[in-house]
């Protein structure tokens, strides 16, 4: 099997099932190339976790299927973490001491020096409340902690799972700023999960986006992008909506939203105007026929939608 | 190193709180019993010591001894429950080993301190005593140092085994109070095994209790429950040992 050197993350075909019946990841292959801002997406359940356990060993993969930094994980263990920051589900604190403190146990472990600890709270913003108990801190502030402990031994690659989980609009521009920074400055390549593409677009270098444990799209941002530009629908209202939506169904996917108005989906003016003849056709009046393109948001959660049908 | 970080965990801890009352507090029963019984004590004209540390070590092990010493161990495994934290342990780059044998000892570290307070306060509480009632002769006689540490020290050995087993369940089990009510069911057996104690040497719960109950004062180095406690805790420690290290992922 040949391995691109620049690859920092791949596992080829990793399956894996909490149970034998059950398979939850199925065939996943992923590549994140050094340098890289990875996004992760996918609806809830759909893997994400599961697969970033896998990747940090928490969950013991089935066959040896994952390599990081070009070494196998199941023989290079302790080498490979010590190259890793990582945040998994909700920051694993100890609520009952103090921010430092919580970052102190991770900095003597890790043999990181002394004067890390306030370079990493001065970056995650925490300074002024670092000797208070994290009990008291917010969800925000917790979930900030847990990005500093991630950065403390300045890895190579983090892997953060919904890292902007809880976080209020200005918390989520910090954080993407942040790890923009660390990404350019650094050159950390940084892999995070999400199940909001919006929370993540304008951070991201490549997206892979999983759903029931499959990767149904890997590439860039830009290729993304590509895609959603050929995805543009039509917003249809008319004297009675009810036949037009029955009659356009036949041949189009029709959906219905709030005060009957339908949306089909087009690839070309043609068929915008096909749709038009159509209704008037069967004699009803147009009232509103508005073209548009979708967000890529809406590009997503179709890519998924598609894939579940 | 990984070791000063456990200790830095138990800070602000119940743990510690619950160390320091129970140590405190048995002393403290068995000092209030002999200024109750002030008088006999007086007439008996006798070393106050001997009998001042065998009300306090019986106390030791049926108050402190099985609950308290559960307690403290299934507290402190819990610290990495409570708080989502072993994820967050097993991807530090760290030998699993290594955790495992940095609890353990911790835990062993705890047991200990409850000796190292109960002793102090034991102490403490018999020159108080000294001092309040003269003629009672605290401060006229030496204690037996060297037996009380003996005594101490094979009480130490018979509570090894339901360490090992409760340190076991507090990886395994994540809700601590399942992992302490079997301890509180296996001390009520316990209790009831009490007057066939002798038979019952096989049952780790009831190690503690046969050390002072029944071979009190033992003229061998070890009886044969220690020596059994002993057994317990290396086996159970070896197999937690990998169970931990092959199979526990957090
Ligand atoms: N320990 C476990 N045992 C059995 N099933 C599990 C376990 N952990 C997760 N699952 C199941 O695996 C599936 C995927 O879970 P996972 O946590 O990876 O999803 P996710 O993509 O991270 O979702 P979310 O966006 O909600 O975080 C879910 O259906 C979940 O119920
Ligand atoms: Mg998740």
């Amino acid at each position: 099997m040949e391995r691109s050197p620049n690859s920092i993350i791949e596992t080829v075909n990793l399956n894996f099932g909490f149970s034998e019946k059950e398979p939850l990841l199925k065939n996943l292959s992923l590549k994140v190339e050094k340098g890289a801002i990875y996004g992760f997406l996918g609806p809830n359940g759909a893997g994400k976790t599961t697969t970033i356990r896998l990747l940090l060993g928490l969950l013991q993969e089935p066959a040896p299927s994952i390599t990081l930094f070009g070494n196998r994980l199941t023989e290079n263990r302790i080498p490979i973490l010590s190259r890793i920051g990582s945040l998994i589900e909700q920051p694993s604190l100890y609520e009952h001491l103090s921010g430092r403190d919580n970052l102190e146990i991770t900095r003597t472990i890790r043999k990181t020096a002394p004067e890390r600890t306030n370079e990493v709270l001065a970056l995650v913003k925490l300074t002024d409340v670092a000797h208070k108990k994290v009990k008291t801190y917010s969800m925000g502030m917790k979930q900030r902690l847990g990005v500093a402990l991630a950065l403390l031994s300045n890895p190579d690659l983090l892997i953060l799972d919904e890292p902007v989980n809880g976080l209020d609009p200005a918390g989520i521009i910090e954080t993407r700023e942040l790890l923009l920074r660390l990404n350019k400055e650094l050159g950390m390549t940084i892999f995070l999960s999400s199940h909001l593409l919006s929370e993540i677009e304008k951070m991201v270098t490549h997206v892979g986006i999983i759903n029931k444990g499959t990767l149904i799209f890997q590439g860039t941002l830009e290729e993304l992008k590509q895609i959603n530009r050929n995805a543009h629908i039509v917003q249809i209202k008319t004297s009675n909506n009810l036949s037009a939506g029955l009659l356009l169904e036949k041949k189009y996917p029709v959906a219905r939203k709030e005060q009957h108005l339908l949306e089909v989906p087009f690839e070309n003016k043609e068929q915008v105007a096909a749709i038009a003849k159509l209704l008037m056709a069967a004699g009803l009046d147009i009232y509103l026929l508005a073209v548009s393109g979708r967000d890529i948001e809406h590009t997503f959660i179709n890519f998924i939608a598609e894939n579940n049908r | 190193m990984l070791f000063r970080t456990e200790i830095l965990k138990i800070k602000h801890n119940f743990i510690l709180w619950l160390i320091v009352t129970a140590t405190f507090l048995v002393p403290l029963l068995t000092t209030l019993d002999f200024i109750d019984h002030a008088k006999d004590v007086i007439a008996s004209h006798s070393d106050p010591w001997p009998l001042f540390w065998k009300e306090a070590i019986k106390g030791f092990t049926v108050f402190v001894g099985p609950l308290v010493i559960i307690m403290t161990t299934c507290m402190y495994m819990n610290i990495e429950h409570k708080y989502n934290a072993w994820k967050y342990l097993l991807t530090l780059p760290l030998q699993k080993s290594t955790v495992y044998v940095n609890k353990l000892l911790m835990a062993l570290l705890l047991l200990s301190l409850l000796y190292v307070l109960f002793l102090l306060f034991f102490f403490l509480d018999g020159i108080l005593l000294g001092l309040a009632f003269p003629q009672m002769g605290f401060l006229h006689h030496q204690p037996d140092i060297g037996g009380i540490f003996y005594l101490a020290g094979r009480t130490w050995t018979a509570f090894l085994g339901i360490l090992a087993i409760h340190f076991w369940l507090s990886f395994r089990i994540k809700n601590m109070f399942i992992n302490i009510g079997i301890g509180l069911t296996g001390i009520c057996i316990a209790v009831l095994l009490f007057r066939k104690m002798e038979q019952a040497v096989y049952f780790p719960y009831i190690d503690g209790l046969l050390t002072v109950f029944y071979q009190y004062p033992g003229q061998h180095l070890f009886a044969k429950n220690e020596i059994y406690s002993l057994c317990v805790f290396l086996f159970l420690t070896l197999l937690s040992y990998f169970d931990f290290t092959k199979r526990f992922r957090g």
